[in-house]
């Protein structure tokens, strides 16, 4: 049974990765896709059985994208090898494009989160060709790889101040996604109420004339019987 | 009364390494091939990857049990055959089987291998089990979801060997082995091919803020905004009639037994399956280890209902026809 889902909540989007990423992104992106290929080829070195399993997705191309960053990733599947480049202005179509929260996806990659269960509570959203995109679940679910640690393994001598900063980082990010929060919630408490209102109407609305069809049949359904009762 | 053993789903090496980790007494799989029911792309394990699992697997005290429950094709059984040489030779605790010419040939080529009879068989009442023992020296069934707590304790009642039940995951509402709804739309079935709803004929079109699942170019459900989906098979499908949008078969959903443990013990079923090798390791993670809680809890004498809603098709679960309020 394939996986997938849907399209992530607005709200999800609004995090201080969203803000982070705001404000790198002037930064030049070569150095990112430095990283991101240096990345892929450790990751293919010490997984090959990955490969393997990819192997039937040969020349296919997922657009990854996170929706709280300003950067989306292309990935393209080659022969013996994966590629991966940042890409901001999508400039040709995918044969998949996966959106959803970038902690979500770094989660289902690493094997921390169900990716079905993503899909059930609608926290991601997938279009294209479901096939290759289980292929590449199960491809990357098959082996144990720890993103960050490959992350980090990727900067080289930088690694050990990169873990220190990430992990001041990452507590940071927890205070401030509460924050956040709530600051969301002030913003939209009232818009939220409004549309809970209009929710609450429409379904009102909806099982009126549900109830108001039933009758319109019902009522067609005896007019015929007293029509076939007329003599002609 | 004997402890509940937990018998749990490898699609992958990572998988089953968890598994085991986890708490699973024994972990099953199938290789990578239509030879078993979750033939799905980039799953299931090589021959070298079977035997490093056994090797993992016993060595810290877990079964391995290889699934080869689809039936052979008419006019090439080899890859079947080869299945369960492998298994033999490799030394899997149980090879899990349906159909009856590969159960045959697994008695009579290698006597020693333990055989187990799949759901996919659909051995639903203790005349068709005995046969199964009879015959082919069957020593454990998995019964199909379809039965309810007292059919199953009289099904206990009249065979001499030990009974597997579903325990948590997908919910197949139909007797399994003789569902034709996948193969009606797409021409595979999970009996022949191992594939329910085959990934290579199902597509997610997001229009708006809903979400539509078609399955061969069939719309077959459309979620609103923020409502929990389902998997795109046929018998969890939302069908308008008579004027009514509504599930026609089962609404998405799945099992979960832990809060009727003593109950399925006291019917005398001796394993419980977790279903869901197409799922991730967090989902093995998760729910072996909920697993085995409550089967301690209830070799104790507690219940420990757990609630794994989060893990869950159309995020609830249910206890199916165990607990059959319905009829």
């Amino acid at each position: 049974m394939p996986p997938a889902a849907a399209r992530p909540t607005d709200n999800d989007a609004f995090s201080p990765l969203l803000m982070a990423g705001l404000l790198l992104r002037p930064l030049p992106k070569a150095p990112l896709n430095r990283l991101l290929r240096h990345m892929a080829g450790h990751i293919q070195k010490n997984h090959p059985a990955i490969l393997e399993r990819l192997a039937p997705l040969a020349g296919t191309e997922f657009l990854i994208c996170p929706t709280d960053l300003p950067h989306d990733m292309r990935m393209i599947i080659g022969t013996g090898q994966v590629d991966c480049r940042i890409e901001d202005d999508i400039k040709a179509p995918a044969d998949v494009t996966i959106s959803g929260p970038f902690l979500s996806l770094m989660d289902m990659m690493d094997g921390r989160i169900d990716g079905d269960a993503l899909f059930f509570s609608r926290s991601l959203s997938v279009e294209g060709d479901t096939e290759a995109l289980l292929t590449l679940r199960n491809a990357m679910d098959s082996e144990d790889i720890d993103l960050r640690q490959e992350i980090l393994t990727s900067l080289g001598p930088l690694k050990t101040p990169a873990a220190a900063l990430l992990n001041i980082t990452g507590r940071l990010y927890h205070g401030l996604s509460r924050d956040m929060s709530h600051i969301r919630r002030a913003a939209t408490a009232s818009l939220a109420r409004r549309c809970d209102a209009l929710t609450q109407e429409n379904q009102e609305l909806a099982r009126k004339t549900a109830e108001l069809e039933k009758k319109l049949t019902k009522t067609q359904n005896r007019l015929q019987v007293l029509n076939r009762k007329i003599p002609s | 009364m004997t402890k509940l053993e937990l018998v749990c789903p490898a699609g992958t090496p990572a998988a089953l390494r968890i598994a085991v980790d986890s708490g699973a007494d024994a972990v099953y799989m199938g290789f990578r091939d239509e030879t078993n029911a979750r033939n799905f792309p980039g799953l299931n394990f090589s021959v070298e990857e079977l035997a490093e699992a056994l090797d993992y697997a016993h060595t810290r005290g877990a079964k391995v049990l290889l699934a080869v429950n689809t039936y052979a094709k008419a006019g090439n059984g080899d890859p079947w055959i080869r299945a369960v040489d492998n298994a033999a030779r490799l030394k899997v605790d149980a090879i899990i089987m349906a159909d009856i010419g590969l159960l045959a040939y697994a008695k009579e080529t290698h006597p020693d291998l333990r055989l187990h009879l799949s759901v996919q068989a659909s051995a639903s009442n203790p005349a068709a089990i005995n046969h199964y023992v009879q015959e082919f020296g069957i020593r454990r069934v998995v019964l199909p979801r379809v039965l309810t707590l007292p059919e199953i304790r009289r099904i206990n009642e009249r065979i001499d060997i030990k009974t597997e039940v579903f325990a948590f995951g997908g919910m197949c509402p139909m007797a399994e082995g003789r569902c034709s709804l996948s193969s009606y739309i797409t021409g595979k079935s999970p009996n022949m091919n191992g594939v329910c709803s085959p990934a290579s004929h199902v597509t997610y079109v997001q229009s708006g803020a809903d979400l539509k699942t078609n399955l061969a170019g069939f719309t077959i459900n459309t979620f609103g905004p923020n409502e929990q989906a389902g998997y795109p098979t046929l018998c969890k499908g939302r069908f308008a009639a008579g004027g009514e949008v509504g599930y026609l078969f089962e609404e998405p959903t799945s099992l979960n037994v832990t809060g009727i443990l003593p109950e399925l013990m006291d019917a005398g079923v001796s394993a419980l399956k977790i279903e869901g090798r197409q799922r991730s390791k967090a989902y093995v993670r998760e729910v072996v280890r909920n697993f085995r809680a409550a089967i301690d809890a209830a070799a104790r004498g507690e219940r420990l209902e757990i609630n794994m809603d989060g893990l869950s098709e159309g995020g609830q679960n249910t206890t199916g026809a165990y607990d059959k309020k319905w009829m």
